[in-house]
């Protein structure tokens, strides 16, 4: 037994100094050199340190849209639509209690419940905690939901959280801040966190990957004009616009659908690194590999074929919303395969010493996955709470280098050949069927 | 028939029928004597609804002095006024001699023969006028009694005995209920049985409750409903209106046509919107005003209260028919006595729902009382005034004494002779027994049509308001 250990040590020892010469490191480990490390780390590095540079000057941008925000001081329209989460909501009125913007309705909108929920907001409302609390008989899906809340809006803005979701005291704040900013910015995203990080293992890597993901990642498409997806967990919108693009369409995906309409009406989308909710995420694998799933499919369902048109070269052509979308697909869709037919050949080819190859593979990876997570510390505005997640660093390797990859693989496939969106039961069958017959 | 306003026959028993075809005071006119009838046949058809109302006032079997407890018929065709008519009323006879009438009669008779009810003197206060009540539903043989719902004139459910009531606003439902609860702590009654639970307003205890949905925010009612629609192929929802297109149902979202519920479209629910305040709600909040008193309440304040029957005991039925009930309630006010304001007060409400066939008027009297007389009498010769003129809205101020009624206009300048004389011949005999009070002035004030209530109160106030200082 212990041979055995000795053994794949002496295979990994041996592996690094047979192999620790960069050719043939960067042969073998191409992809995680060329494709991974250009894009989530050297960029981000890069961005990072142009977005720490100009931090001074975008602090005093962000003081003056704060005063201009407080002068006009307009409704905002907190909208909050969900299914069976009565539980949740006395959560979010309450962290919305705290608010430091005191200007703002909220609606929740019951899409069909079938538990307490409808009690418990009516409750709410007769305290006059909800303004105003409107139900659906029938489920008719998150879209129809945040539409028929939206009829009812009275906000010039409207701020779309998910119930299960809660503010930081000055979120709101913060979210709204970016419209004063720039008269072109029509929809802002806000942070979104973990809330019970501390639930699973699970929990934690999926927070690591929130911090990674949402506020460097997006931060990062923002600076570069790319961000194409605002959280439907926190999200602001200006009413005329959402008017203008017919509100939210069918889902799965309708957060990043939305944003892509409102990028193709030709305004800016903006990322608030600093408004920050935290929502609740799955706690069980089985339950993440599904949510995660019903996610990627909506990039193939909306990027690749409802919104084909980005690229091409029309009169609302953008070439930022082309290479937002490009940078979508390519990276998320594209180089997903690019992966698997990657780790296929690594298999065939390096048979004999695949141990060695994977642990290697991980080393570098762990390496890149901490360079990763002192870009989230330095961006990051509570770096300390934080901290504790660098234990969960090495793990990252098997959740977001394979388990993740994994789920994105099997959902692209299914959607790009079976157009399995359309049988999610997170959408009502009535109007999956619609929407699959209409081809949207 | 021969049309005259009044005739008396005779039936087969031998009793004699008063049949009155045309409207005129049965109580003031010297002609008809008490003796004189037995039965009262009231021949309503050729009759105005404010001339009946008078006129079911005047034969009232409780108030009238010469129609005490004798049995009274109507005859109508008109169904409408049944629930008016079934008060205080022994039944609808197509004519006086059918045979209801002179069954019911000989009926009323013989249980008042047997029992030997006795008159009381005069209805002056609450009490007496509660027994009067209770002495009339056992002449006719009904030993129990309720609060009900009568069509047409109680609203909501009826006092306790007002269901025998003519005029229902007599009293207060607080004084019908303590006198009940007079009755029960003497064992003169006792609960049969269980009718209906009612909610009533907790301030005036009324059951007459109107119940009205309304805007949860500004509390109207002014609210409009309206489903929403759910479009299926691009998620729009919106109000139905909003889809309206021609005719058709079209989205405003993607501009193309409903057609098929449940296929490209449904309706999840219903949006209230209020038209005062314009705030949009699912739930409507529930408001309750009471038709009695005015005061809204929220339905979850309302006192939920047990109707039950009552029946009286034999020694309450011996009690109240030999005058021996020894029955005090809290608030035993002089029946038709109001303090001056409240009087003023009444004038008011009553020039308000008037109708052009009937007036006001006033009988002011100005009288001296000597200034040697002890507390005493000086109540006793007031509560006489009550009991004499217990049929008029009564009050005083200062020396002056107000007897305040309701007369037909067209014939007020006949009768008020005859009221003047009436009361003339009442108050000489109210001298004779009170010799210290004496009778200064009397003057008869009758609202002429159109004229200002306000108008009308100065000119009857006014010698009141002019320095005196007789007193």
């Amino acid at each position: 037994m212990l041979d055995f250990f000795f053994h794949i040590i002496d295979n990994i020892v041996g592996g690094f100094t047979r192999n620790l010469s960069w050719h043939v490191l960067l042969n073998t480990y191409w992809f995680l050199f060329f494709v991974e490390f250009p894009r989530y780390y050297l960029l981000e590095i890069i961005v990072t340190c142009w977005y720490k540079l100009r931090y001074r000057h975008r602090r005093k941008e962000k003081e003056i849209a704060r005063m201009k925000l407080y002068i006009e001081n307009p409704l905002i329209t907190i909208l909050a639509p969900g299914k069976n989460e009565g539980k949740n909501i006395y959560k979010l009125v309450q962290s919305l209690r705290e608010q430091t913007y005191k200007n703002y309705e909220i609606i929740i909108v019951d899409d069909g419940s079938d538990d307490a929920t409808p009690l418990i907001c009516r409750d709410l409302e007769e305290a006059g905690y909800i303004d105003l609390f409107i139900r659906a008989h029938s489920r008719g899906g998150k879209a129809s939901a945040a539409n028929l809340g939206s009829f009812y809006a009275k906000g010039k803005y409207i701020v779309h959280l998910d119930a299960d979701s809660s503010l930081d005291r000055d979120a709101l704040e913060k979210i709204l801040i970016p419209f004063y900013m720039d008269s072109q910015i029509k929809a802002v995203g806000g942070v979104v966190k973990v809330r019970n990080a501390h639930d699973s293992i699970c929990t934690a890597m999926q927070a690591l990957e929130y911090l990674k993901t949402i506020q460097v990642g997006r931060m990062v498409t923002s600076e570069l004009g790319l961000y194409h997806i605002i959280s439907g967990a926190f999200g602001a919108f200006d009413v005329e616009v959402l008017k203008q693009v017919g509100y939210w369409d069918i889902g799965p995906g309708l957060d990043g659908d939305i944003t892509q309409k409102i990028r193709k009406a030709g305004y800016k989308v903006y990322f608030a690194e600093e408004a920050i909710c935290m929502t609740n995420v799955p706690v069980k694998w089985n339950v993440l590999f599904k949510q995660r799933r019903r996610w990627s499919k909506s990039l193939v369902r909306f990027r690749l074929r409802k919104h084909k048109d980005i690229f091409m070269p029309n009169k609302n052509f953008s070439f930022s919303n082309m290479l937002s979308n490009l940078e979508n697909i390519v990276y998320d869709f594209g180089f997903n395969y690019v992966w698997f037919a990657y780790i296929i050949s690594l298999i065939f080819m390096h048979t004999d010493r695949l141990i060695e190859i994977f642990a290697i593979g991980y080393i570098i990876r762990m390496f890149f996955g901490y360079i990763g997570f002192a870009i989230i510390q330095w961006v990051s505005e509570r770096p300390r709470e934080e901290r504790w997640l660098a234990g969960y660093v090495p793990l990252s390797t098997f959740y977001t280098g394979y388990f993740l990859r994994f789920a994105r693989l099997i959902a692209h496939t299914q959607e790009l050949f079976n157009f399995s969106s359309y049988k999610d039961p997170w959408n009502p069958r009535k109007t999956s069927e619609v929407a699959q017959s209409e081809g949207i | 028939m021969e049309y005259s306003i009044y005739k008396i026959i005779r039936n087969t028993n031998d009793r004699n029928i008063l049949v009155i075809n045309q409207y005129f005071d049965v109580e003031n006119s010297p002609e008809i004597q008490e003796d004189k009838f037995d039965i009262v046949y009231l021949n309503i058809s050729n009759m105005s609804n404010n001339e009946v109302g008078l006129l079911l006032e005047k034969t009232s079997p409780i108030f009238s002095t010469k129609c005490w407890m004798k049995p009274r018929f109507v005859q109508t065709s008109n169904t409408a006024q049944l629930g008016l008519l079934k008060i205080l009323t022994d039944g609808v006879a197509t004519t006086p001699f059918d045979e209801l009438v002179t069954q019911r009669s000989e009926d009323i008779f013989s249980q008042m023969d047997r029992l030997q009810i006795k008159q009381i003197a005069n209805v002056s206060t609450f009490v007496a006028f509660f027994i009067r009540l209770c002495k009339y539903s056992i002449s006719r043989g009904d030993y129990t009694y309720t609060s009900t719902i009568i069509p047409g004139l109680t609203e909501g459910h009826s006092a306790l005995y007002a269901a025998m009531l003519f005029n229902n606003e007599v009293g207060s439902r607080k004084e019908f209920l303590e006198f009940n609860q007079k009755l029960l702590e003497l064992g003169y009654a006792e609960p049969q049985d269980f009718v209906e639970r009612v909610h009533i307003c907790p301030q005036c205890k009324s059951s007459h409750l109107i119940y009205a949905e309304c805007c949860p925010k500004c509390e109207s009612s002014n609210i409009n409903e309206e489903p929403m629609l759910h479009h299926f192929r691009c998620a729009n929802i919106s109000p139905e209106s909003t889809y309206i297109y021609d005719d058709k149902l079209r989205c405003p979202k993607c501009r193309q046509y409903l057609h098929h519920i449940g296929v490209d479209y449904d309706r999840p629910t219903d949006v209230h919107t209020c038209n005062e305040c314009g705030h949009t709600f699912i739930h409507t909040k529930m408001k309750v005003r009471c038709a009695n008193c005015g005061s809204a309440h929220r339905p979850s304040s309302l006192q939920p209260m047990d109707v039950m029957r009552y029946k009286y005991t034999p020694e309450g039925i011996h009690a109240i028919i030999s005058n021996d009930a020894l029955i005090k309630i809290g608030k035993d006010l002089w029946f038709g006595y109001s303090n001056f304001e409240a009087y003023l007060q009444q004038l008011r409400l009553f020039s308000h729902t008037s109708t052009i066939n009937e007036t006001l008027y006033t009988i002011r009297l100005n009288i001296r009382i000597l200034d040697h007389i002890n507390e005493t009498e000086r109540i006793h010769f007031m509560r006489r005034m009550h009991e004499v003129f217990y049929d008029y809205n009564f009050s005083f101020k200062n020396s002056y004494f107000f007897l305040s009624s309701k007369i037909a206009t067209e014939e007020s300048g006949e009768l008020q002779q005859v009221i003047l004389r009436n009361i003339e011949n009442k108050l000489n005999a109210l001298q004779n027994e009170c010799p210290f009070a004496h009778v200064d002035e009397m003057a008869s004030i009758v609202r002429a049509a159109d004229e200002n209530i306000e108008k009308y109160i100065r000119r009857m106030c006014e010698p009141i308001y002019q320095p005196d200082t007789s007193l």
